[in-house]
């Protein structure tokens, strides 16, 4: 079993979140939905966000990119390379995302076209930006189809996203996400629609990217055993503020907030592994 | 490529939802308020043509080919007629009823493209097939020829503007009903027990107008463009009915009074380039995605 | 015990362009008694909800056949669905395409509460209540929430019809532990109070494990272990059960990848 050692202090190439605020409405009616968010994702790390559902962990995602809602307040810093994103220029965000910064949408159906295959989808933004020719970028399109564990990867780039079932899709948008090579991920909630085992293969993935290519993740899920499983940090967040954040290890054994231990303890089999099978087990680790 | 025809849109629906706020919006730019203020005042002035109007836009009273002056702001033409009334006056022909045009458009090419859409099958085959024969033709000649051969009159021009532009309303209809009606709030809504059509108008209409109402307003720019050239050429408004493509045909007939055609030709430009500064601001409040559907244009 | 739905040797394919034609369930027989919960689990496009779909009568069966309560299941498609059939009620697997974006939530709980028989069993603000959500959502629109919040307001709607049978498509899945282990009980309660049925579909092992008396394992459209919870759980028989069970990563902090 190789145990991953909780990473080094950031280096640099992440992003910074600074006091991040948002609230949608205005004069006392305003909804706050972030409530001063500051949180670090360094380069070569994974950050995972957990919290409750409605705590506005997918809008602070959804922020990162400039996605908000058209009506929403943003105060705060979010800084990557030297700028504050929040000041960018709507073009200049644009070509930011997808390209530097990518996400991976807690909907995998809201990053694809209905209309267009997904070989077409995932890679017109590859040949826009590289002028790689077709059969290049379909042929890295296969390989990153197969990464994320998609079965028949050739025949999948002839599809369409409603031929796909709710864990293929997801997948499918995974490698949306880093078809590109993005140096920041933001992978919200990137495996709820996955059994166990292809989880599994997925969360490998997700750490050999940031390990070998220094990636900076965001790792948004509520699952605490994904995130035990491959979070660097952990920060929980609760009506829209970040309640408790440190090493994965102290977050989840030592919990300080109550919010958090309270998380924790409703786990259904509290935290214990459910009885270990017969040797036929195929659950040896990497 | 989340990021591709959708610079990384969130959730189709949430935009889709989101687009009653972004409307708004997009209203918002300059180019589009200029475009509603022109809207605007021209069908005010259409609306109060008989009452503003300095004179009888038919009556022969005054001398003929008089150019501008503080009498007749904008000249007299070839009969003796004040231009400003008739351009006031002909705003009813040349706005009012290629705007009716497009909206009947709209609704024949919507009901048509639902149900090929939904219903699927043989109906589908059908519409989509007879569609496929007015593209088949250049929009502008098929509305002549059709316009000729059922005899100059503004009722046969707009009845041929009809013929050749639902095909593309249609279309967009068809491809957003078909994804739509995938959707599973419209499948969650047939198994509470909506029949195929509630589900049609409850659920999956309202998703989807959004684009095909866009189209039609950038429609109306051409659908003005359109029905003055067929009456420029003698197959739309039959004299003495004021028209300003008819006018323009005057204007061109008696060159040396350039007063005649330039004045209904700056109310046709305005009037278009209003409409199209309108649609184009709504279409930048759309969903990218849908937004692709509104790439065509139906004239 | 009475059998309230009988699958018999279903199987349900899908046309793909240029291939032969998709075996997405193949030759399932299953058969769920009433007050019964039935947890289906599998993997990622195995084929659980082709599966669901079929029960719902959204797909078509190339051979075999559902029966639910003496009524023969056939494809809804362009009808208006049997009243009888209504009692099938469906939790859908994506909630942000379960809602429609254009009508408030009360509105769309409310079409669940009209084909309850029994008109007064719930009203809209206890439901809201039921799910953790504040009343105030009534009025709102889907885009104004949460993923997690918007597969309680399904959950929500499909309990509001009062259904005879409830299948779940991973209808909890984007919710945290505690509100899992509430929601799951909520839906499993109601089940048994109202004397219906309910068939949980989940990816997740543990998450069936609290909710499900009985668990079917799925793998390639075919349904290859089925027995008590517990038993599968602590005992299980195919190599594909076993692997579900050990992928399951551990919540202990240190950073070891499962599987
Ligand atoms: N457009 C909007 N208008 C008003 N409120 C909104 C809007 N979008 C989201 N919210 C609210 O913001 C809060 C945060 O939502 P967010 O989607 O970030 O939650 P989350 O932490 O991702 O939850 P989940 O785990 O359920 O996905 C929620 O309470 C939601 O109701
Ligand atoms: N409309 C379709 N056309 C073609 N193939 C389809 C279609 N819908 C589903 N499939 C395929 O059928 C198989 C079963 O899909 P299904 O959605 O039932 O899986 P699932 O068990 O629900 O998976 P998940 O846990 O990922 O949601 C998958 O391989 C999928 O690719
Ligand atoms: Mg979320
Ligand atoms: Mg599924």
């Amino acid at each position: 079993m190789s145990v991953i050692p909780a990473s080094q202090p950031a280096a640099s190439g992440g992003l910074s979140i600074r006091d991040l605020t948002l609230s949608i409405g205005r004069g006392d009616k305003a909804k706050r939905i972030l409530r001063g968010i500051s949180l670090d994702i360094p380069a070569g790390q994974i950050t995972g966000l957990a919290g409750e559902s409605g705590s506005g962990k997918t809008m602070t995602g959804m922020t990162v990119l400039g996605l908000q809602p058209a009506q929403a307040t943003v105060g705060g810093v979010i800084e990557f390379d030297g700028r504050n994103l929040l000041e960018l220029p709507t073009k200049k965000l644009n070509t930011l995302r997808g390209n530097d910064i990518a996400m991976v949408f807690q909907d995998p159906t809201s990053s694809l076209h209905p209309m267009l295959s997904i070989g077409s989808q995932l890679t017109d933004h590859l040949r826009q930006h590289t002028g790689m020719s077709k059969r290049e970028a379909l042929e890295r399109a296969r390989v990153v189809l197969e990464q994320v564990k998609v079965p028949d990867p050739a025949g999948a780039l002839k599809k369409y996203p409603h031929q796909f079932s709710g864990g293929q899709l997801q997948r499918v948008a995974i490698a949306s996400a880093i078809m590109c090579s993005p140096s920041v991920l933001i992978a919200d909630e990137p495996t709820t629609a996955l059994d166990v085992t292809v989880q599994a293969g997925i969360l490998r993935l997700l750490r050999e990217l940031c390990d070998d290519l220094g990636l900076a993740i965001l790792l948004v899920t509520h699952d605490l055993g994904v995130m035990s499983a491959l979070a660097d940090t952990i920060a929980v967040m609760r009506e829209g503020e970040i309640v408790e954040h440190g090493d994965r290890f102290q977050v989840i054994t030592a919990p300080r907030d109550p919010y958090t231990k309270a998380l924790i303890d409703a786990l259904p089999h509290d935290g214990s592994a459910p009885t270990a099978p017969d040797s036929t087990s195929t659950g040896d680790a990497s | 490529m989340s990021q591709t025809t959708a610079p990384a849109q969130p959730d189709v629906l949430a935009v889709a939802a989101r687009r009653r706020m972004r409307f708004p919006v997009a209203l918002r730019n300059p180019l589009a308020i200029t475009g509603t203020a022109i809207i605007v005042i021209w069908l005010l002035l259409a609306l109060l043509a008989p009452m503003i109007s300095p004179a009888d836009p038919l009556a022969q009273d005054f001398d003929r080919l008089q150019p501008p002056s503080a009498a007749h702001l904008f000249g007299t033409d070839q009969l003796g007629r004040d231009v400003l009334s008739r351009v006031l006056d002909g705003a009813r022909v040349s706005i009012i009823l290629p705007l009716l045009l497009v909206v009947s458009s709209l609704f024949v090419g919507t009901i048509a493209g639902s149900i090929a859409g939904y219903f699927g099958k043989v109906a589908d085959e059908v519409i989509m097939r007879i569609a496929d024969l007015v593209f088949a033709f250049p929009t502008i000649i098929l509305a002549m020829v059709i316009a000729a051969s059922l005899g100059p009159s503004l009722t046969n021009a707009v009845i041929a503007m009809l013929i050749v532009s639902w095909p593309a309303y249609a279309r967009v209809t068809r491809s957003l009903v078909v994804v739509a009606s995938r959707s599973e709030y419209v499948v969650a809504g047939r198994l509470l027990g909506n029949s195929p059509l509630t589900s049609l108008g409850k659920d999956i209409l309202p998703n989807i107008i959004a684009p095909v109402v866009v189209l039609a307003t950038l429609d109306v720019g051409t659908a003005i463009l359109l029905l003055a050239g067929l009456s420029f050429l003698g197959l739309g408004a039959v004299p003495p009915t004021p028209d300003w493509g008819a006018m323009v045909s005057d204007g061109v007939q008696n060159f040396s009074s350039w007063w005649i055609s330039v004045f209904p030709g700056l109310a046709i430009l305005t009037v278009v380039l209003a409409f199209n500064f309108l649609g184009d601001a709504l279409r930048d409040g759309l969903d990218p995605r849908t937004a692709d559907a509104v790439k065509g244009r139906a004239l | 015990m009475t059998s309230l739905l009988e699958l018999d040797s279903v199987k349900v394919s899908y046309r793909v362009a240029g291939k032969p034609r998709l075996v997405a369930v193949d030759d399932v027989s299953l058969s769920l008694g009433t007050r019964q919960v039935l947890g289906l689990v599998g993997e990622s496009g195995c084929g659980k909800s082709t599966l669901a779909r079929a029960i719902c009568g959204l797909e078509g069966l190339d051979s075999g056949s559902i029966t639910f309560d003496g009524t023969p299941v056939t494809r809804l498609g362009m009808r208006t669905r049997d009243r009888k059939l209504l009692r099938i009620q469906m939790v859908f697997q994506n909630p942000y395409a379960s809602l429609n974006p254009r009508r408030t939530i009360g509105k769309q709980i409310e079409d669940g509460l009209k084909v309850n028989p029994d008109r007064s069993a719930w009203t809209v603000p206890d439901l809201l209540a039921h799910v953790e959500l504040d009343a105030s959502a009534r009025t709102r629109f889907p885009h104004q929430f949460s993923g997690g919040q918007r597969q309680r307001i399904a959950i929500a709607r499909a309990i509001a019809s009062g259904p005879d049978l409830l299948v779940g498509d991973e209808p909890i899945a984007s919710l945290d532990a505690s509100l899992q282990a509430r929601v799951a009980g909520l839906m499993r309660n109601l089940a048994l109070e109202t004397g219906a049925s309910l068939l949980f579909i989940s990816h997740d092992l543990s998450v069936v494990r609290v909710i499900a008396d009985d668990v079917a394992v799925m793998s390639r459209g075919k349904i290859v272990e089925r027995g008590d919870v517990n038993e599968v759980w602590s005992n299980p028989q195919q190599p594909y059960t076993q692997q579900l069970l050990s992928a399951i990563p551990k919540v202990d902090g240190l950073g070891i990848l499962p599987g």
